[in-house]
C-alpha cells in the first residue's frame, strides 16, 4: 500500500504544504494550533455549528484530496481516540444541568464519533466505505489496516485515511485528575488532524509504501516491526535540543530491512510528540513528518539532520499501547 | 475462502445467552418494558429493552475483578465467552478481535459526571479510565488472553455489521487465523437522552414497518460470533452454524442522521453485499431489516428493499420490537437472529405490527412459521450515513 498525498492540522506549520521540519517548535499547554480557514472547505452556517474534531476532519480530508489531484476516493477511514468529546462533554453538562430536559440534538448528532468519517463523506457526496476505528493510540494503526485489507480485497483502490482528536480545557482538567489517580505523568496534551491518501497503485502523489504495519494492546508484546528492539549507532545525528546520543537505528529488522530514522515518543528516536503535543492519534503527526522527511530528501533542522532517508520508522507508545509503521521512500 | 461461524453468543433484554433469546423469539415474547437498573428520569416515560442481569450478577459471572469496568464491556465479555465456549477454540496469538459499540464505557462516566457537574465533585474521575471505546475492548480482550489484532468500530448503530465484515475480511486474506467479532452497547443517560431529544422515542412499544408507528426504543445488548475459514472449521470437527457470504458498507451522503428519502445508501449497501455473496436478490430467503420503528428508517428502508427485491419480496421482519434498538450491538443481535433463522428454518416475526406503510405491498413476517431457508440478508443502518448489510448463508 502507498501513502501520499498527505495533509495535517497540527501546531507547527504542515497545513500549507511547506517542509514543517525546518520550523518546528515545541509544544505547550498554551500552543494553539495553526489552523486552516476553514470557510475554503465548509460554508460559514455548516462551520458555525461544527467542533475542531469536525473541522480539522473536513478539511484535513477534502485538502489531502485536493493534494493527490483527486475529485474523491474510494473509501474513507477514520481513527480516533475520543472521537468528538467537545459535543460530548456539552450534552452531557446540559443534561444534567437542566435534570434531562428540553435537550437540543445539535451535540447529540455531532457527539457520534463517525460523524468526522461521516461529515466528509457527506461534503464530498462520497457513497463508499467509510469506516471509524476507536482504539485509543492504535485507533490511526487500525484505520490504516482497514484500508489496507480492502485494497487487499479489491474493494478499493484509493482510500482516505485520517487520524483526529480534539483537546478542550475541560478534558486537560479531567485528564489531569485522572492521571493523578493513576500516578501518571500526564504529558502536554495536544490535538491534531492528518489525513493521508493511501493507493493499491503508485500515483503520482505517492510518497512512500508501508512495510509493515504493527499494533499491540498488549504491554508486554513488542510489535513486529520493532523486533529486534531499537537498537543504537545510526547514520544519521542527533544534535543538541533532543539528545546527545547517535540517533537510534533498526538493525536487521523487518524483512531484513532496516530503518534509517526512527520517529518514536519514547526518546528512542525523534521524539516527534514534542512538536504535536501527546494524544491517541498524535503518530499522525510523525507519520505526516515522515512523509515529508521522504519528499524533501533530507530532515535538516536544529535537532537533527539526515540526507536521503529510505526508510523510516514511525512509533508510537501510549498507555500499554504499542503502534509502528515501517515507510520506505518511492 | 468461506467464512464459517463456530461460536455464537448473546445477551439482550429477551435472554442471557443464545438458547434464551431464541425462546423469547419463539413465544413472541419481548423484552421491553419498565427499565429497572438504568437511573434515568426517562425510565418514568419511556419503556426500554434492559437487559436482566445487573452489574454485579455480569461481573460474578464472569469472574471479574475491579471496579473499573464498564456494562458496556461486561456485556461484551458475557456474550463473548458463551461464543468462544462455544466454539471450543484454543486462544493463540493467531485470534483477533473486531468488537464494536457506539458509546463505550458511558455508563460508568455518567457515574462521575452527574455528582461533577452538579457539586464540582471529581472523587469519581477514576472512572474517566473506562469511558474511551478502545478501553472496553481492550478489558474484554485481556479478560480472554486475546494478544493480538483487536479493534473496535464505532459507526453508531450500523457498528457490529462493520465488525463482522472486517473481521471476514482478516481472515479472506490471511491476517488472522481466527476472529471474534460483534458489539455491544449498554443503555445510559447519554443516548437516552441523545434520542429523546432527536424526538424519535415512542413511549410505548415500537411498532416496526407499521404505518403509525411513532418511534424506536432504545435497548442493550451485546452479541459476538467466532469466525474462522470453514476449511479449519471442519478440521477440527467444529460446529458451523452458518457462513458470512456476503457484506457491504455504503454511505447515504444525505444527512448526519436521516435516511435520504429514495433509501440510497441501503440500496447500495444490499445491492453490494448480494454482488460480494454471488447471489441474485431472489436466492435471499428471509430479511431481517433494520426496522427501528422511526418514519424515517422505516419509510426509507422500505423504498430501498423494493429497489433491490421488486415485487418477488422474501419475508421482512424486524426484530427491534423485541429487543429495542441496541445501537451498535444490533448488527451482532440480529446476525445471531439471523443464523437462528437458518439453523431453525423458521422465519422470526414482527411484533406490533398494525397498519400497512401506505406505498408497500408487502407486510412483515407476523408469526413463527417454518420455510426453506438458504440465505438471510441483514440490515443494519447508522448516523452518518453508515449503511451496512451482511449476508448469512446455510453451512
Amino acid at each position: 500500500m502507498y501513502l501520499g498525498a498527505a495533509s495535517c492540522i497540527s501546531y507547527q506549520d504542515t497545513f500549507g504544504g511547506e517542509n514543517p521540519w525546518s520550523t518546528l517548535a515545541e509544544v505547550t499547554a498554551e500552543s494553539q494550533l495553526l489552523q486552516p480557514d476553514y470557510k475554503e472547505f465548509v460554508s460559514p452556517a455548516a462551520l458555525r455549528r461544527m467542533s475542531s474534531a469536525l473541522k480539522m476532519g473536513v478539511a484535513g480530508g477534502k485538502s489531502c484530496l485536493q493534494k493527490a489531484g483527486l475529485e474523491s476516493c474510494d473509501a474513507i477511514t477514520v481513527g480516533t481516540g475520543l472521537g468528538c468529546v467537545r459535543d460530548t462533554l456539552k450534552f452531557m453538562k446540559v443534561m444534567y444541568e437542566e435534570a434531562e430536559a428540553g435537550l437540543s440534538p445539535t451535540s447529540f448528532i455531532q457527539s457520534t464519533h463517525n460523524s468526522i468519517a461521516g461529515q466528509i463523506a457527506l461534503l464530498l457526496g462520497n457513497h463508499g466505505y467509510n469506516m471509524t476505528h476507536v482504539q485509543g493510540g492504535l485507533s490511526l494503526g487500525y484505520a490504516l489496516s482497514d484500508a489496507e485489507l480492502l485494497i487487499g480485497e479489491g474493494d478499493a483502490e484509493t482510500v482516505l485515511v485520517g487520524a483526529v482528536d480534539e483537546k478542550t480545557e475541560e478534558l486537560v482538567e479531567l485528564l489531569t485528575k485522572l492521571a493523578a489517580t493513576a500516578n501518571y505523568e500526564l504529558p502536554t496534551i495536544g490535538e491534531g488532524g492528518a489525513f493521508f491518501l493511501a493507493s493499491k497503485e503508485r500515483l503520482p502523489s505517492s510518497i512512500a509504501k508501508v512495510v509493515e504495519l504493527s499494533m499491540t494492546n498488549d504491554p508486554t508484546v513488542t510489535p513486529k516491526s520493532v523486533t529486534p528492539p531499537l537498537s543504537r549507532g545510526g547514520t544519521g545525528s542527533l544534535n543538541q535540543g533532543q539528545s546527545e546520543e547517535k540517533l537510534p537505528s533498526l538493525q536487521g529488522g523487518v524483512g531484513g530491512g532496516q530503518a534509517d530514522l526512527v520517529l518514536s515518543n519514547t526518546g528512542e528516536g525523534f521524539n516527534y510528540v514534542k512538536y504535536s503535543g501527546e494524544h491517541f492519534t498524535s503518530i499522525g503527526f510523525g507519520l505526516f513528518l515522515a512523509l515529508k522527511a521522504f519528499e524533501a530528501g533530507k530532515v535538516d533542522n536544529p535537532y537533527v539532520s539526515f540526507n536521503h532517508p529510505k526508510r523510516i520508522l514511525v512509533h508510537h507508545q501510549l498507555l500499554g499501547q504499542e503502534m509502528s509503521i515501517l515507510l520506505e521512500t518511492v | 475462502m468461506e467464512i464459517a461461524i463456530t461460536g455464537i453468543g448473546a445477551i439482550s433484554a429477551i435472554g442471557n445467552d443464545v438458547q434464551e433469546n431464541l425462546a423469547s423469539l419463539m413465544a413472541k415474547k419481548t423484552g421491553i418494558g419498565k427499565a429497572e437498573l438504568l437511573s434515568s428520569r426517562l425510565t418514568e416515560t419511556h419503556l426500554f429493552g434492559e437487559v436482566k442481569l445487573s452489574n454485579d450478577q455480569l461481573k460474578a459471572g464472569l469472574n471479574w475483578k475491579g471496579d473499573a469496568v464498564s456494562r458496556t464491556t461486561l456485556l461484551s465479555a458475557w456474550a463473548m465467552k458463551e461464543a468462544i465456549e462455544q466454539s471450543g477454540f484454543e486462544m493463540d496469538n493467531q485470534v483477533g478481535l473486531v468488537s464494536s459499540t457506539s458509546v463505550g464505557g458511558m455508563d460508568r462516566s455518567e457515574d462521575f459526571f452527574e455528582p461533577y457537574y452538579l457539586e464540582q465533585d471529581f472523587s469519581n474521575v477514576f472512572l474517566l479510565g473506562t469511558h474511551d471505546c478502545g478501553t472496553c475492548t481492550k478489558q474484554a480482550a485481556a479478560h480472554f488472553g486475546i494478544t493480538g489484532y483487536a479493534t473496535t468500530i464505532s459507526t453508531a448503530c450500523s457498528s457490529a455489521a462493520n465488525a463482522i465484515a472486517m473481521g471476514s475480511r482478516l481472515l479472506r486474506q490471511g491476517k488472522l487465523k481466527r476472529v471474534i467479532v460483534g458489539g455491544t452497547d449498554a443503555l445510559c443517560r447519554f443516548t437516552a437522552n441523545g434520542f429523546n431529544s432527536l424526538m424519535i422515542l415512542d413511549t410505548e412499544w415500537c411498532k416496526p414497518f407499521s404505518a403509525n408507528r411513532a418511534g424506536l426504543n432504545l435497548g442493550e445488548a451485546a452479541a459476538y460470533l467466532v469466525l474462522e475459514s470453514k476449511e479449519d472449521a471442519e478440521a477440527r470437527g467444529a460446529t458451523i452454524h452458518g457462513l458470512v457470504t456476503g457484506w457491504a458498507n455504503t454511505n447515504d451522503a444525505y444527512h448526519q442522521t436521516a435516511s435520504s428519502p429514495d433509501g440510497n445508501g441501503a440500496f447500495m449497501a444490499m445491492s453490494q453485499a448480494l454482488e460480494k455473496a454471488g447471489l441474485q436478490s431472489s436466492d435471499i430467503s428471509y430479511i431481517n431489516a433494520h426496522g427501528t420503528g422511526t418514519q424515517n428508517n422505516d419509510q426509507s428502508e422500505s423504498i430501498a428493499i423494493h429497489r433491490v427485491f421488486g415485487a418477488q419480496k422474501p419475508p421482512i421482519s424486524s426484530t427491534k420490537a423485541y429487543t429495542g434498538h441496541t445501537l451498535a450491538a444490533a448488527g451482532a443481535i440480529e446476525a445471531v437472529y439471523s443464523l437462528l433463522a437458518l439453523k431453525e428454518q423458521t422465519f422470526l416475526p414482527n411484533l406490533n405490527y398494525q397498519d400497512p406503510i401506505e406505498d408497500n405491498d408487502w407486510k412483515p413476517q407476523l408469526e413463527v412459521e417454518s420455510g426453506d431457508i438458504n440465505h438471510v440478508l441483514s440490515n443494519s443502518f447508522g448516523f452518518g450515513g453508515n449503511n451496512s448489510t451482511v449476508i448469512f448463508s446455510k453451512a
